[in-house]
Order: structure tokens, then sequence, then C-alpha cells
């Protein structure tokens, strides 16, 4: 099984760029990782006029709501693209620490490979050197169980 | 002796409660429990108790008046309405998608105050963000950092410039006098300073088709933006003839409670939910509090300490309180701090009369003093801490810019142009 880290933008890229290992028989596992943290930061923050927590059912549905459906698009889209390039691909939707999750569901599913990108969003960065790659792919460099493919 | 060292050690500890929350007790409760030890110590006596806060009539009433409208504008869908009509305006920019998300913070910032940016605005444009595939953290920090930044554009702007407005007497006029200016100055230094630090995000582009369609036009929306054009009209003009702000936010929330209840649209639990019963048993054993530190005369120092900063008229002066209230807004809570400061110029009328510059800088300082840097606020740690983790792409060097830089840069310039006001 090889499995591939979908960020928020580039996965049919990242597909594109396997075509190399498409003899390889092996199937994808699409993986997109809702990240939880921006949204806990905020939900921890002391706010102006709000004392203690400050639970809200409404606002926590459309939060979800929306993570749910972009985390569904995402997958969808890779998924399509993983198709068209003639793999076989299953998708998974997770939340939590991306790099955290990343690295637990390729022990859970003894991946011999995980591609990922160096960075959600290369413009702008260095091409080589430490800056040329993100904190989620270094974390999962270093922790992975597997090999890593990571791509540019 | 004894008496006095007790009362201030009974402060101290309600103080740290505040800022540590041990076990996640509420601040209400750490408050209440305060004034309950002040009175058990003779400090406070029952019968004066229905008179101090009776005094704070205004404050609660404008209080509750603010969180209904904010809720009710909510649940009216106002804020989503306004989040996509931006999202839509920008056609698919992000760099235009954020300036709008500034532009709209401000603007409900400025007519309903932080509470409304910060608490009710950050959820939607957190789904509206996550709907288009865009990194959220500059969103997020853009909405929690512009409810601060704008919070001192009107009274109403911040629920903590109400508390010294209402207990120093002052209206409008001298209002604008000194702080317009910082507060644009502000908000200007905010949105340049965070378009910079995020420019590789907003290079990103959005599919419109991904926008959630617009709710058709609904009476109550309608009913409910007519509501809220009026009520910003009536808070300034209320500020200007130092009418009473709570008779606006409560009869603007009447307004909107009413067209709400007229449309069959009113959802009863939801508003309860969305009122903050606590902050009124909150800033009830806080004013308790304060009344008998005043009483105790432990707050002197303080008002000596103004007193001379008064006399002196120097910039550092100025500076030096709005740093203490915004360090001190960060420590221990705002609108603690806020009290506290009040309590210290109830101490220096003179000041009060004569130098009423000191008065705004300290507003300045309270307002502002949420979004201090890592060596104060919990949250705003949290999300340096987070950016880093994003490798959103700054540096070390530059979070430390971020941190340290975005608010004592703001607090400078905007104290030099009160400064110059004195």
């Amino acid at each position: 099984m090889i499995m591939c880290a979908i960020g928020l933008r580039r996965g049919p890229q990242l597909l594109q760029r396997l075509a190399l290992l498409r003899e390889s028989g092996e199937e994808l596992l699409l993986v997109h990782v809702i990240d939880i943290d921006p949204r806990q930061g905020w939900e921890q923050s002391p706010h102006p006029l709000r004392p203690g927590p400050h639970p809200h059912p409404e606002r926590n549905h459309r939060m979800d709501e929306a993570e749910m459906r972009s985390g569904e698009a995402i997958l969808s889209e890779a998924q399509a693209e993983a198709q068209r390039l003639g793999w076989t691909a299953s998708v998974r939707l997770e939340r939590g620490n991306p790099e955290r999750v990343l690295v637990q569901v390729a022990q859970e599913i003894g991946a011999m490979l995980l591609v990922e990108f160096a960075r959600e969003l290369p413009e702008g960065h260095p091409v080589v050197g430490p800056p040329s790659v993100g904190h989620t792919a270094r974390f999962v460099l270093d922790h992975a169980p597997c090999s890593v493919l990571l791509l540019r | 002796m004894t008496h006095l060292i007790i009362c201030v050690a009974i402060v101290l500890a309600v103080l740290a409660c505040i800022m540590i929350r041990p076990g996640g007790l509420s601040e209400a409760w750490v408050a209440l429990g305060g004034a309950v030890l002040l009175l058990a110590g003779g400090y406070l006596s029952i019968g004066e108790i229905p008179g101090i806060l009776a005094r704070q009539a205004n404050v609660f009433g404008f209080f509750l008046g603010l969180m209904t409208i904010a809720a009710l504008a909510d649940q009216a869908g106002v804020f989503d309405l306004l989040a996509t009509l931006i999202a839509r305006w920008a056609s698919g920019s992000t760099f235009w998608l954020y300036a709008g998300i500034f532009a709209l913070g401000t603007l409900i910032t400025m007519f309903l105050s932080n509470d409304a940016t910060a608490l009710i605005l950050t959820p939607i444009v957190y789904a509206l963000v996550t709907r288009l595939r865009l990194p959220v953290l500059p969103f997020m920090f853009a909405c929690t950092f512009i409810a601060d930044t704008a919070s001192f554009l009107l009274p109403v702007s911040n629920p903590t410039n109400i508390l010294v407005l209402d207990a120093l007497g002052h209206g409008l006029l001298p209002f604008l006098h000194y702080l317009l200016l910082p507060a644009l100055t502000c908000v200007g230094i905010n949105v340049a300073i965070f378009l910079l630090v995020f420019r590789r995000s907003l290079r990103l582009r959005y599919a419109e088709a991904d926008l959630e369609a617009i709710q058709p036009d609904s009476p109550l929306r309608r009913y409910t933006l007519f509501s809220l054009g009026i009520i910003a009209v009536g808070y300034v003009i209320a500020s200007a003839l130092q009418v009473s702000l709570a008779l606006v936010a409560l009869g603007g929330g009447a307004l909107m409670f009413f067209g709400a209840m007229l449309y069959k649209q009113l959802d009863w639990k939801r508003l309860g939910r969305e009122i903050s019963w606590s902050l009124f048993v909150f800033i009830a054993g806080l004013f308790l509090i304060v009344q008998a530190v005043e009483q105790l005369g432990i707050l002197t120092p303080l008002s000596r300490g103004i007193v001379h900063v008064a006399a002196s008229g120097s910039f550092l002066g100025v500076l030096s309180v709005a740093a203490g209230g915004a360090v001190g807004s960060n420590l221990i809570n705002n609108i603690p701090m806020t009290l506290v400061l009040i309590s210290a110029f109830h101490g220096a009328p003179q000041v009060v009369s004569q130098h009423p510059a000191l008065i705004y800088a300290t507003i300045l300082g309270v307002d502002l003093g949420p979004n201090l840097t890592t060596v104060g606020s919990l949250a705003t740690m949290l999300w340096l801490v987070l950016l880093r983790r994003k490798g959103l792409d700054i540096t070390t060097l530059d979070y430390v810019k971020l941190g340290l830089l975005i608010i004592p840069a703001m607090l400078i310039v905007s104290s030099l142009e009160i400064w110059l006001r004195w």
C-alpha cells in the first residue's frame, strides 16, 4: 500500500508525479487530515465577554460541516485524478494534528511508502535548504515507519 | 496592618485564579468567591452591596443589550451574508478576501463590539475559508486581532471603554478627539503587517463555485439590517449627548427581539446560550472587590503614580500608562485591570479633569493588551506556536517580530498621537 498525504490544494499534482510507481501494482490510500489546532486555539483562547469555557452547538456544527465538506471534496478530487491515471485508490478522512495522524495511519496500515509534498504552499520559499521543507513534512520524514517520497 | 494584608492576599488570590483558572474554574465564581470572602472579612458590608451594584446598572444594561443585539443579528444570518458577499466581491482573490474580512471585522467591532467579531465572526470566517480550501490561520489571526485593534474606534466598540467612560463621566467627543486617529493608525498597522506576513498565502486563488449560495433574502434579515443601522446611529447620537448607552443597547436589543418574534424566527434556547450570564456575576464580583480595595486605600500608590505622570506631562508618562494597562490586562484579564485603573483615577480627580489624555491612554492599553506578546497572553502564545508549527513560513525572527513589535509599535505610535493632544 502506498499512502499519499493529500493537502488542501495539490492532490492531483501529487498523483501525477507518481506515474513512475504505477507498475508496482500497489494500491493508493489517499489521506487528508483536518487540522484541529487552529480551531482548538480559538476555542481555548479567552474572549472579551466570555469568562470561562463557552461551547456553542450551532457554531461548532457550522465549522464541523465546513471541515467535512471541504475534506470530502479534497479527497474526491484526488481520487478522481488517481483513477484517471489508472490507480486503484481508496480515501480516508481524519481529524487531528496532521503530522502525527499521518504517521499513525502509516503505522496502522503498514504502508510501504508515504508520499508527501515538502510544502503545502511552495511559492516564495527557498527550493533547497531547511526552509524548503515544512513542519508537517519534516515531522513525517523524521517519524514515518516506512520510506518517504518527498516531492517538491 | 494584618487586616490590610489579608485583603491584599484575597485580591491577589482572586487575580491569580482569574489568570490561571485552576481546574477550569470559571472566572465568575472566582470573582464572586473573592467578594464573599471580603464580605466575610468585614471589608464590605451587606448594606452597601445593592448601592454598589445599582451604580453600575448602565454597564450591566449595556452588556445585556450588546450581547442580545449580536446574538439576534447572528440568528438572522447577517454575519453569514456579509462574509459571503465579501467573498463574492473578492472574485477569487484571496488577497482581496483577506482585506475584506479585515474591513468587515473593523465594522462589526466598531458598532457591535470586539466580542461579536472575536466570537461570532471568527467561526463564520473559519467555515467560509475552510470551504474555499484556503489556509485558515491567517484569517483567524485577522479576526481575533482586528477585534482588539479596532476596539477603540467608538465607545461601544469595547465594553471596557464603557466601563471607563461611565465611571469617569466622559462622552463621545473627547473620546474621538484622543482616540480616533490612534485607532485608525492601529488598524492600519495591523492590516499592513498581516498582509506582509501572510503574503504567500494571499497569492492563492479560490473557486467561487465553492461558495455557499447566498440564502434567499428574508424579511427578518432586512429588518435586522435596518435595525442595526438605527442602533449604530443611536450609539453615535447617545455618545455625543452623553445619554445612557444602555438605553440604546437595550432598546436596540428589544427592537431586534420584536422582529424575531414577529417573523417567528426567535430561537430562545440559542439566544439564552449566546448571552454570557456568567459575565454579570463576574463583573458584579469584580465591582465589589474593587470597592473594598478602594475603601482601604490600597490603590493610593497607583493614584499617586498617575498624578506624578500627569504632572510630568511627558510622552514616556503617557506610554507607561498605556503599556501598564496593556501588560496588566494581559496578565489578569482586561475587565479587572480596567476596574483597577478606574479606581486609581478616582483617587486622582484632578487628573481626570485636567489631563484626560491619560484616561484615553488607559483605554488604549487595555483595549490593545489582549493581543500582546508571548510574554503575556496565553492565547497569543498559542497562536504564535501554531503559526510556527504550521510552517506558515515565518522564521523565528519573523514570529518574534510579529509578537513583540506589532503591539508595542501600535502602543508607541498611538501614545504619541494621544500625547500630541495633551
